[in-house]
């Protein structure tokens, strides 16, 4: 809960909403105080001035023991206006006797009644005073918080300032206290309604407000650290501070994804660049003893008295020779100096040295590949490539599978069709023991070989493929290995 | 009622300016304007009545080919000794300040009401009452009209005199309105617990202002008395007394006086003998 009070969609529309809430109470309590102590205010002054006025006029009726005279002038404000109804205000005139005088509502305060049986109010009011001292007597209003009216009371003074007598009058409150309550519930009740719909709308705004910010937070939550998901372009496109901060995050997720790659690029190259020297130092190993087999081989032809059946065997190792020597130096990374177009006679070598193998493991080889026309392939390299492709094809069909070589020219290339049964390599694998030299494959086996195949094919201009297994092959893998002719 | 009041006091500061101006000697020879004929009116009727008495005085003054003017005042004795002093000529007083100064003022007519120049006195509660006799009014609040008047104080006066009392002891409190219609009205709004009332006002009243008197019940009424006579002070000339006269008595004939006259809810004025007054002048007698 505090975590989610933390969370600016919830703080910014609590805060506004609270805001409302406050400044509405605040403003509505203020008025109403305001205006019920300003207008209680004056009319208890008008209260007391209606009181003094009384009793001044009340002076000779009372002296003269006027009743009627003395009914008329407090009848006046009292009599109701225009069908308003009842009055509001009681007045009562007492004597020097303690004894009502007179009173406007000579039903309920008859002349003579005594002080004692009016309105506790009314009689403190009525009585109090006149038993003070007859010097400092000033009305005063008694507002009383809990009843629903006031009384004041006014000393009748003659003109020797002796007191004949008191004017109470009580004044109801405009709102009596019961009906304010009333008034103030339905005010709240009001009140709280409208302010719910302002807290609502308070509510609702703020969520709008931090709406964006909230979609920007889901949308950097939720990215992967690679790309910029669609929502914060969204975002980025308000021209608002938050569009900015998404701005700001897309150049910094851009400029990260950046360095990303550049750091893999770099540990590629370094990698290929400890690969490059390893493979320069075994082929250099491996280049000086295949330089005196091939010198050999050389005595002893001009040594002469080779058969014919020795030459042939002379001449494979020969070739088979070069072939592991021009292999390896495509390891050190230099230029080939021996190149020259693959010849029938160069598929044949191949087949002659797979077979052995095929025949070992028990599998069945199929071979019906012929030679490019009119192009012009490097025939090491190629070699290599089938070598390398068909010897693991082998590997993966594995005793009593079969493996399938197939060539076909198009306008795109010459394309060899390596197939076996057994193991069935996906795209993805295979580009995985491209791309991951010394990557070991599930059979244990290093991809060394189908990485220096790659490398091969890349230098010879062609590419290497799964294809994906058709229906009714028997085969599981089938690789296509393409071969473009280099120009220039 | 305040307007009623402020009006009746404007009309009387208007009497009393005039009054010192006009009674002045007509010193030098120069012509002054002649003084109107002044006669004084007292709430032995309806006297609140601006138009009844604004058309009462141009009849009246029409008639006598002579400016008449009416003076109201606060109480009987104001316009009783106005009289006396010569201040004004005339006055429409009640019977009881009329034997009361017998020897200073002349009677000249005696208004007649359905059909006699007699009137009551009616004691009245108010209509929630439970009292229906004079006996159950004691201890209580008590209106009357005025001291001087013989319906609205002297009867009652005379009543409890009878019985070996006085109002002061009798009731609890009793107070004067200084008019019939206010005892109507302190009784009606219950100020009173009944009062004293002249019964020809109380019955002019049922029509003029028939929910005061609906507020009120009459408990009791008196025995027949002179109804309030018009009377002339002694500085009234003779000459003058009988125009006076014989213009009122007149005013039946006359389309504008009987106009007045229904308004007045009057048959009209005769001459009526000094006797007529005679048992209010025992009760007079039997209360001092």
């Amino acid at each position: 809960m505090i975590r989610q009070l933390a969370s600016y969609r919830l703080r910014v529309p609590i805060a506004l909403t609270l805001v409302t809430l406050l400044s509405g109470v605040t403003v509505a309590v203020t008025t109403f105080v305001l205006v019920d102590r300003h207008v209680e205010a004056s009319a208890i002054r008008q209260t007391e001035r209606l009181a003094r006025t009384l009793a001044g006029s009340l002076a000779q009726p009372v002296l003269r023991n006027d009743v009627w005279q003395a009914y008329q002038m407090v009848r006046a404000p009292t009599q109701p206006r225009d069908g308003e109804g009842g009055t509001s205000m009681r007045i009562v005139v007492v004597g020097a006797d303690d004894r009502v005088f007179v009173s406007p509502e000579p039903q309920s305060f008859p002349i003579g009644m005594h002080v004692s049986a009016l309105p506790p109010r009314l009689a403190q009011a009525g009585s109090s005073l006149m038993a003070g001292s007859q010097g400092a007597i000033d009305p005063a209003a008694r507002p009383d918080e809990e009843a629903d009216s006031w009384v004041v009371g006014a000393p009748i003074r003659t003109d020797a300032d002796t007191i004949i007598g008191m004017v109470v009058v009580e004044q109801q409150r405009a709102i009596p206290r019961a009906q304010a309550r009333q008034i103030v519930g339905q005010l709240a009740g009001l009140g709280a309604g409208a302010i719910a719909l302002i807290g609502i709308a308070g509510w609702v705004a703020g969520r709008r407000m931090t709406a964006p910010l909230e979609q920007l937070r889901e949308a950097m939550h939720d990215a992967p650290e690679t790309r910029v998901p669609p929502a914060v372009d969204e975002v980025a496109r308000r021209h608002d501070e938050v569009g900015e901060l998404a701005r700001a995050y897309r150049t910094m997720i851009e400029e990260l994804q950046a360095k990303r790659e550049m750091e893999r690029r770099m540990l590629q190259a370094e990698r290929m660049a400890s690969i490059g020297r390893l493979a320069a130092g075994i082929a250099h190993e491996v280049n000086n003893p295949l330089g005196g087999m091939l010198n050999a081989i050389e005595n002893r032809r001009l040594r002469g008295g080779v058969d014919e059946a020795t030459n042939r065997t002379l001449g494979l190792l020969e070739r088979g020779i070069e072939q592991v020597h021009t292999t390896v130096g495509a390891l050190l990374n230099e230029a080939r100096r021996e190149v020259h177009d693959l010849q029938a006679d160069d598929l044949q070598d191949l087949f002659l040295l797979v077979q052995p193998q095929a025949e070992q493991v028990g599998c069945s080889l199929e071979w019906s590949i012929e030679a490019p026309r009119g192009m012009r392939l490097p025939a090491v390299g190629v070699r290599q490539v089938i070598l390398n492709l068909t010897l693991n094809a082998i590997a993966a069909a594995g005793d009593a599978g079969s493996v399938r070589l197939a060539s076909a020219q198009d306008a795109d290339g010459w394309a060899v069709r390596v197939s076996n049964t057994g193991r069935t390599l996906s795209q993805q694998q295979l580009e995985e023991l491209l791309g991951n030299a010394g990557a070991t494959s599930s059979s244990g086996r290093t991809g060394l070989g189908l990485w220096i195949t790659g490398r091969l094919l890349h230098l010879a201009g062609g590419s290497l493929r799964v294809e994906a297994p058709g229906g009714g092959s028997t085969f599981a893998t089938t690789i296509v290995a393409t071969m473009r002719e280099q120009r220039g | 009622m305040v307007a009623t009041l402020k009006r009746r006091q404007l009309l009387a500061l208007a009497a009393a300016a005039i009054a010192p101006a006009t009674s002045l000697p007509a010193a030098g020879g120069a012509r002054t304007p002649r003084r109107p004929i002044r006669f004084g009116l007292t709430p032995v009727f309806l006297d609140d009545r601006i138009g009844l008495l604004s058309r009462w005085k141009a009849y009246l003054s029409d008639a006598l080919l002579d400016e008449v003017e009416f003076v109201q005042r606060q109480t009987y004795a104001q316009i009783l000794d106005a009289l006396r002093e010569g201040q004004i000529e005339f006055g429409w007083i009640c019977g009881y300040p009329y034997v009361l100064h017998e020897q200073r003022l002349r009677l000249i007519c005696v208004p007649r009401w359905q059909g006699a120049p007699r009137y009551r006195s009616y004691l009245i509660v108010p209509a929630g009452s439970e009292a229906h006799r004079l006996e159950e009014l004691s201890g209580r609040n008590f209106a009357f009209s005025d001291p001087l008047s013989n319906s609205g104080f002297l009867y009652v006066q005379y009543l409890l005199a009878q019985r070996g009392t006085d109002a002061q002891r009798y009731f609890r409190r009793s107070f004067f309105t200084w008019s019939h219609r206010h005892v109507v009205e302190a009784v009606a709004e219950r100020l009173a617990d009944a009062g004293a009332v002249d019964g020809y006002v109380w019955e002019a009243m049922t029509r003029i202002a028939p929910q005061l008197t609906a507020a009120t019940r009459v408990i009791h009424r008196s025995p027949e008395f002179g109804f309030p006579p018009i009377v002339a002070g002694p500085r009234a000339s003779d000459s003058t007394i009988a125009a006076f006269r014989k213009v009122l008595i007149a005013m039946p004939q006359d389309p504008r006086g009987r106009e007045v006259l229904a308004e007045l809810q009057l048959d009209g004025f005769g001459e009526e003998p000094r006797e007529l007054f005679d048992s209010i002048a025992r009760m007079a007698e039997a209360v001092r």
